[in-house]
């Protein structure tokens, strides 16, 4: 089952994560690794504010041809 | 008990010398004793106020752009004055024209503006209840205004001046008024308090930001909330509610309106926009730039807006639109199951988040299915598909279907989906050579693999396998500044001699980029040993002559996304950089600019040239380089070289500014030995 509210940053050659992106239930953005980095190009390149920003990379994704961004797939479901 | 209305002009300024006022007062003060107020009350300052819809509010906005006036004394003022000229206070409608009796009145006919001045700021300085309005005629809920407190004051100040920036189009603009003006006595300070309310307001009336669902005014009392809404002249009812009230002032404002837009500017002032705003409008609308003539791109816009906007009016589909995966995230689950119900999309057993992905899918299925449709045969099929599918293509297309009948559009549609032959390319390239593979396989390969890695409002990027073996990254977005600065800064890498990728072009919106076979930084041994760390580099790759070339190259191009995903490393260690759509000042809120001038850019290679903190993004001036100035001469001759590139897509300037650029760095060349690579450039 895939966690729309966890975005993972992924390798894409080696398939290994590199970092994530995350929207709490309070809405506040939390990231890990290269996440960051990648979230702030997106939002800056986009000129939106951060939900805007994670809405759109939930929609729709992220990529440079090598990394990605899209949709965790979590070990275990929670609901 | 004699309050300050009862003092005299005299005993007034006395009483300011004893809180400490005096001596800024006095100088404030006096010009304005001899006239002012007879002017703003009685003579020709009369008619910029009392005839707008909110006089008072007008009133406050002239006040306070004079020297040392602060929003609680401009407040004050306009009150006093308001009252004068009106015969009652800003709140009292329903005494409009009829004398206030029984009370008295601050700054009646005797009282000049310097007292009322005084006045107020006596009244700040004691905040004690001497005061001011205590006697203000009851209103006909039998409430009577109470004392303005400073929470209130600051209240009617963001009320007033959201009230002149929506008349003018234009929300409130942290950057531009975060500060208090010059010239004012707390010139350069922050003003949190107002600031803070209108943008509170601004988030709540438009469902965006950080205080969308935070009522603006909850930590507002009752009284508090009516004081200002009968300062704003809104009607109350008899002991209405709180939050009636914080409604009603939330209601006066003017709706809410975006920023002066270029949009807006190309409707009514087009002499207005100048070349940076026509390409980034171009950009927004999708549309080419190359090659136009500024008379020709803003038909072209103002064609694309009007399609655009016959496109919106498109009669509703049957089915419900499909929202995005943020929305449908949200949506209750009864809904979320109806929606894919209506869709046809299975629900029993499966769980809210595969629902919802599986709705999603459904929405690109179809949209890949017209794609589809229409390419297939000849095009054939465009000429029976639905109009709603065809503006559906001609959105994804960028084709322009304004004024279109339907067979126009078809026409159009098919010139746009036709297979692009290797003469479109030569309107983004002055020359083919060094890139024969790529086009080859471009124009005339098929494509054996395609994974898609993105597809949506970021942009569409995927890795595409041909026949003949070439792989590539193929990426799609609107926005053309982004595929030129990854064109054109892909040439400068390889006038640098570093290995960036080739990128091959015959579409404004698309580019296509040489896969590199190798790692990504991030993922790179030498990376990890150092433990996720996103942007710094091991030293032993930074102080090679690759990691001096990658520095310059993120100089240059001013590069402010080169973290560790967005280089790779290849066998034999070779250095390459990638993803530079957000290069050239390329990005909403940059521009080129002082190119002399040494600045941060996001890059762990580019710390060879700048002088900067040990933390933080501050940067000093430019350092010393291990170039040497042969290095930066031969450096100059090959960027040089690129001006025919740079001019073809119309970025004569970026060209310029990387030069002056490099004129700057050279001057702090110091080295003995060549740190050159190669050039890659054919």
């Amino acid at each position: 089952m895939r966690d729309m509210r966890t975005l993972q940053v992924v390798d894409e050659n080696s398939g290994k994560s590199l970092g994530s992106i995350a929207r709490g239930e309070d809405g506040v953005i939390h990231t890990d690794g290269i996440g960051q980095a990648i979230f702030e190009q997106v939002q800056g390149g986009l000129g939106w504010d951060e939900q805007e920003s994670f809405d759109a990379l939930v929609d729709g994704g992220w990529s440079n041809g090598y990394v990605s961004v899209r949709p965790a797939v979590p070990a275990a479901a929670d609901d | 008990m004699k309050t300050l209305a009862d003092l005299s002009y005299d005993e007034l300024l006395a009483r300011a010398a004893a809180v400490g006022d005096l001596p800024q007062l006095r100088v404030d003060v006096s010009p304005l004793t001899e006239g002012g107020k007879r002017w703003w009350t009685k003579g020709e300052g009369l008619k910029k106020w009392a005839t707008k819809l909110h006089p008072w509010t007008a009133l406050y906005h002239e006040i306070l752009q004079w020297a040392d006036m602060t929003p609680a004394y401009a407040a004050r003022i306009a009150s006093a004055w308001y009252h004068d000229v009106f015969g009652h206070w800003p709140g009292e409608h329903s005494h409009k024209g009829k004398p206030a009796h029984g009370h008295r009145s601050v700054g009646g006919d005797g009282v000049e503006f310097g007292m009322v001045a005084v006045t107020a700021n006596v009244w700040l300085r004691e905040r004690a209840n001497l005061f001011l309005l205590d006697g203000l005629p009851d209103l006909p809920d039998g409430e009577p205004m109470g004392d303005l407190d400073d929470d209130t004051l600051a209240l009617l100040a963001a009320l007033a001046e959201l009230d002149i920036e929506l008349d003018h189009t234009r929300s409130f603009d942290p950057n531009e008024h975060k500060r208090y003006p010059k010239g004012h006595p707390l010139a350069g300070r922050f003003r949190p308090m107002v600031d803070l309310l209108k943008m509170a307001i601004v988030d709540f009336k438009d469902g965006k930001g950080k205080g969308k669902d935070k009522h603006p005014f909850e930590k507002f009392t009752r009284p508090q909330l009516m004081n200002a809404a009968k300062a704003r002249g809104i009607k109350l009812e008899r002991g209405e509610d709180r939050d009636s009230i914080a409604n009603k002032l939330l209601l006066d404002l003017a709706p809410l309106s975006k920023k002066p837009d270029l949009k807006a500017d190309l409707k009514d002032n087009p002499a207005k926009l100048d070349d940076r705003d026509l390409r980034d409008l171009a950009a927004e609308f999708g549309i080419d730039h190359h090659g136009k003539t500024r008379a020709q791109l803003l038909a072209a816009i103002r064609r694309k807006k009007k399609a655009e906007e016959a496109a919106k009016a498109l009669p509703a589909k049957e089915l419900p639109p499909i929202p995005a995966m943020a929305k449908l995230d949200r949506m209750p689950v009864a809904k979320l199951r109806k929606l894919a119900r209506d869709h046809g999309i299975p629900e029993a057993g499966v769980d809210r988040w595969d629902l919802a992905i599986d709705i999603r899918k459904k929405a690109r299925a179809h949209e890949a299915a017209v794609e589809a449709a229409a390419k297939k045969q000849q095009f054939a099929n465009l000429d029976k598909m639905p109009i709603g599918d065809l503006f559906l293509l001609a959105r994804r297309h960028g084709v322009d279907a304004a004024e279109l009948n339907r067979r126009e559009l078809i026409a159009a549609l098919k010139v746009e989906l036709a297979p692009r032959g290797p003469g479109d390319a030569s309107k983004f390239h002055v020359t083919a050579k060094g890139l024969e593979s790529l086009q080859n396989a471009v124009e005339h390969g098929t494509i054996v693999k395609e994974s898609t890695f993105a597809h949506g409002a970021i942009g569409d990027t995927r890795k595409r396998k041909y026949a003949d073996g070439t792989e590539l990254v193929w990426k799609r977005t609107n926005k053309v500044g982004q595929q030129d600065a990854e064109q054109l800064a892909s040439l400068t890498a390889r006038a640098l001699g570093l290995q960036a990728p080739r990128v091959y072009r015959n579409h404004p919106n698309e580019i296509n980029m040489e896969f590199v076979h190798g790692e990504v930084a991030m993922d790179h041994r030498k990376m990890l040993a150092m433990g996720w760390n996103v942007e710094d580099i091991p030293e032993e790759l930074v102080s090679t002559k690759q990691g001096r070339m990658m520095g310059l190259l993120d100089q240059l191009i001013v590069n402010s996304d080169r973290h560790n995903a967005n280089w790779m490393i290849s066998e034999g260690g070779n250095l390459h950089p990638i993803d530079h759509g957000y290069t050239f000042g390329n990005r909403p809120g940059h521009k080129l600019r002082d190119a002399g001038k040494a600045q941060y850019v996001r890059s762990g290679f580019a710390k060879h040239y700048v002088e900067s903190a040990q933390f933080g993004y501050a940067v000093h001036g430019w350092a010393n380089n291990d170039l040497t100035k042969a290095d930066v001469a031969k450096i100059r001759e090959r960027l040089v070289a690129l001006k025919a590139d740079f001019a073809k897509l119309g970025r004569n300037d970026w060209h310029e500014f990387m030069l002056e650029r490099l004129e700057a760095i050279g001057q702090h060349a110091t080295g003995r030995k060549s740190q050159l690579l190669p050039s890659l450039v054919e």
